[in-house]
């Protein structure tokens, strides 16, 4: 009875030293972790809309309740005009997490829709990202095919779940 | 074994790749370029050094039951720091390594560091077997990751990955230097092997490095055979001229 006693006493200790450890370096690297994937999401909008590197973007973030985490809209910023709208939105499945964007031009055609983070099998989201997310590109978001054998059902139901909240939260913000 | 041995042991006599065959998962997998090579390596040395002094403190208190799920929690946690640590500060590294950052934990040369050598030594040999462990191990990596570079590109590039003292990448050393020499009109990238980036270009130069280090061990075999050989006869030849001399010497004596 000592014994397995001392056991989980030594057993407590190493978690709760582990745990303290991760704790610390988290609180230290935390802060430049999420700068870090927030200049990588950046990255991409100038990639899902098309934008030439030399033009001038302004970029006006919303975060959001509900299905979609995040609108970005994105104007030129010397003549104000409205590039695109991006919608940001994670999808939880049983692989983990899924943190699709997906870039909507004015006119309601889809521009891209692109994995940002995700903790999926990177070899199915590698097939998703490869061979099925690029014929989202120039469909109209009112109007889309999906394509219903992928071979990656989970990673695939997320970005699909992901592009449909992006065109409900576009038809209810810029429908008319 | 002192501690110099202790810590050369790994390079090239105790090398966990070209010796052991330990921690092949990185070996093939992260080895594209001499930079992943590096920068997979320096986070082995971290983790394994790390678990070594840390199992090598505990080792007299974890009960023997659960030293395995003990030394796997304790890895565990470096590789979770590590991973994070990664992320903020060698971004461009931790996306190009991906997965293969969390898979340091089921690392069998870390676990059998902590098996064999730790669990039975004082921390400052721990310590000094998983520096030296790390660096043969990054030293394998290295030589396999610039054979495939190399043969894929023709180059070696530092700063893509890894941008400590650069700003931008540079090439570190290039075969159109050396045929620049003798003619202008043909680049390396030209004959240049590109399936030696992907995984089958892996499997054959482990296979091509293996086969070079296993005809390097044969010859030396061979040749302390044959010093052996040739020690044997010398002795059995003064032996015999021992003997001679002795019959001599007795004949002499008779008459």
């Amino acid at each position: 009875m000592l014994d397995k006693l001392k056991t989980a006493v030594v057993l407590v200790i190493i978690g709760g030293l582990s745990g303290l450890l991760i704790y610390f370096v988290n609180d230290l690297t935390e802060q430049i972790i999420i700068d870090n994937r927030i200049a990588i999401e950046e990255g991409y909008y100038m990639d899902i809309l098309g934008i030439d590197d030399d033009v001038k973007i302004d970029v006006e973030k919303i975060d959001l309740d509900g299905a979609v985490d995040q609108e970005v809209v994105i104007r030129e910023l010397v003549s104000n005009d409205l590039i695109g709208i991006i919608y940001r939105s994670t999808d939880s499945n049983n692989y983990g997490t899924v943190t699709v964007l997906v870039g909507i031009f004015p006119d309601g055609t889809i521009a891209d829709v692109i994995i940002s983070n995700t903790s999926n099998t990177p070899t199915f989201v590698s097939t998703i990202k490869k061979e099925y997310i690029g014929n989202f590109k120039e469909q109209e978001i009112t109007n889309y095919s999906i394509d219903s054998k992928t071979g990656a059902t989970f990673t695939y139901t997320s970005v699909v779940t992901v592009v449909e909240n992006a065109a409900a939260k576009f038809a209810e913000s810029w429908g008319e | 074994m002192t501690k110099k041995e202790n810590f050369l042991k790994g390079f090239i006599k105790e090398n966990p790749i070209f010796v052991f065959l330990l921690g092949m998962c990185p070996a093939l997998a992260v080895t594209a370029t001499f930079e992943t090579s590096l920068g997979m390596g320096l986070l082995v040395i971290f983790v394994l050094t790390s678990s070594n002094v840390a199992i090598s403190l505990l080792k007299k208190y974890i009960p023997e039951e659960v030293r395995t799920p003990s030394y796997i929690v304790i890895i565990a946690t470096f590789v979770t720091v590590v991973k994070m640590l990664t992320e903020a500060y060698a971004l461009p590294l931790y996306t190009a390594l991906g997965v293969f950052i969390p898979l340091i934990v089921v690392n069998c040369l870390i676990l059998g560091r902590a098996e064999a050598f730790a669990s039975k030594n004082n921390v400052v040999d721990s310590a000094i077997d998983g520096v030296g462990m790390g660096l043969g191990f990054t030293f394998a990596l290295i030589v396999i990751g610039v054979f495939r570079e190399m043969m894929a590109t023709g180059s070696i590039v530092y700063g893509e990955y890894l941008k400590f003292f650069v700003d931008a990448p540079i090439t570190l050393f290039s075969l159109d230097w050396i045929i620049g020499l003798f003619t202008n009109n043909f680049s390396i990238t030209e004959i240049s092997l590109g399936m030696f980036s992907l995984p089958p270009g892996a499997f054959i130069a482990l296979a091509f490095i293996l086969a070079f280090m296993q005809f390097r061990k044969h010859k030396r075999v061979q040749r302390e055979i044959e010093e052996k050989k040739r020690m044997i006869e010398e002795k059995k030849k003064a032996a015999l001229a021992k003997k001679a001399a002795a019959a001599t010497l007795q004949k002499a004596g008779a008459n």
